[in-house]
């Protein structure tokens, strides 16, 4: 997950605070000592509370994916050998949830089960990678709101807004592999959300962050949220 | 994301705070009905504030090809993190062309 770490004219420097919440992450920024939940992005304690970070557009991918299709990519040096996660065995186990144990999972699908999740106000989606993956490409919708995940050329996953022109939109590929909208039949960018050719060209889908998260954790965090499998 | 620091295990074991784990850590406070609690003190695990990056080749050699990452693209500028790296630091406190934000796992 990508924050925003500017609130109003402050900017903040984010640290990991020690303390669990909901078995997630608490973040601390070093200005004002206020504590931060990872998962929603708001201040839950301190000076601070009840603000909140922006959420920004992120993608979760393989290097290889990812540099192929950004080949111009800045990589965050590392500055000693890391070959493996040190939580292989914990990715691998399906019955460690958290260290506390997760209480709230929904038990719709395996609490290890890896969604992309969407918040957007109260309203919360979880999208299985059968759903993005059957045809690349799954509607859904957030309360009003309709929506698409595409998976990009870096083959991760992104949702955006389905409404241009002011209307909404259906995205569908063509049999020749072409990303079109049914109403206009314009052409878009699977990773950027861009119109490149057709009446909407140049439109840009407005991009909603994703998460790449275990099912356990996003139930307890939404415990309302859909299912699009 | 992540949702657990398997390191917080691992610095009660070496710790000898065998007796405190079972009792569990203690409770910092209360946030909708569900405690926070204190496992370790805060920067012990370390958040990367000045990160620094390579490119190209570079990049490629310190990659297996497979290796997960989280990317950002800001105002056309991508960045990559990997995510066995970010288990160790958790967040990486980034900047592109003005727009301060933080990397985080």
């Amino acid at each position: 997950m990508v924050y925003a770490r500017t609130v109003g004219t402050k900017k903040l420097t984010l640290i990991v605070s020690g303390m669990l919440w909901r078995d997630s992450l608490i973040m601390m920024d070093k200005e004002t000592e206020s504590l931060w939940s990872h998962v929603l992005g708001k201040a839950v304690k301190g000076p601070m509370e009840g603000s909140t970070l922006k959420m920004l557009p992120s993608t979760q991918t393989t290097w290889v994916a990812w540099s192929k299709a950004h080949p111009k990519t800045k990589l965050l040096a590392k500055g000693e050998e890391v070959t493996n996660s040190h939580y292989q065995g914990y990715f691998d186990d399906p019955e460690k949830m958290g260290i506390f144990r997760a209480r709230r999972i929904i038990k719709q699908m395996p609490g290890k089960a890896l969604v992309w999740g969407v918040a957007q106000g109260p309203h919360a989606a979880a999208l299985t990678d059968e759903a993005v993956g059957a045809s690349d490409v799954a509607s859904f919708s957030l309360g009003e709101m309709p929506a698409i995940a595409l998976r990009g050329a870096d083959d991760g996953v992104r949702a955006f807004v389905a409404r241009g022109d002011g209307q909404a939109l259906k995205l569908v590929y063509t049999e020749a592999g072409v990303l079109k909208d049914t109403a206009t039949s314009s052409v878009w960018d699977k990773t950027t959300g861009v119109a490149l050719q057709g009446k909407l060209a140049g439109t840009k889908l407005e991009e909603l962050p994703v998460t790449r998260v275990y099912w356990f954790a996003w139930s307890s965090f939404y415990p309302n949220t859909q299912v699009v499998e | 994301m992540r949702t657990i620091f398997f390191s917080v295990i691992i610095a009660f074991a070496s710790l000898g705070l065998a007796e405190e784990a079972r009792k569990g850590p203690p409770t910092v406070a209360v946030i909708d009905g569900e405690p926070i609690y204190k496992v370790l003190e805060p920067g012990a695990i370390p958040a990367i504030e000045n990160p620094t990056f390579v490119t190209g080749e570079t990049a490629d050699k310190q990659m297996k090809p497979e290796e997960p990452v989280m990317g950002v693209v800001i105002k056309g500028e991508a960045h990559a993190y990997s995510l066995w790296q970010l288990d160790a630091h958790e967040i990486v406190n980034d900047e592109i062309r003005g727009t301060a934000f933080a990397a985080t796992w």
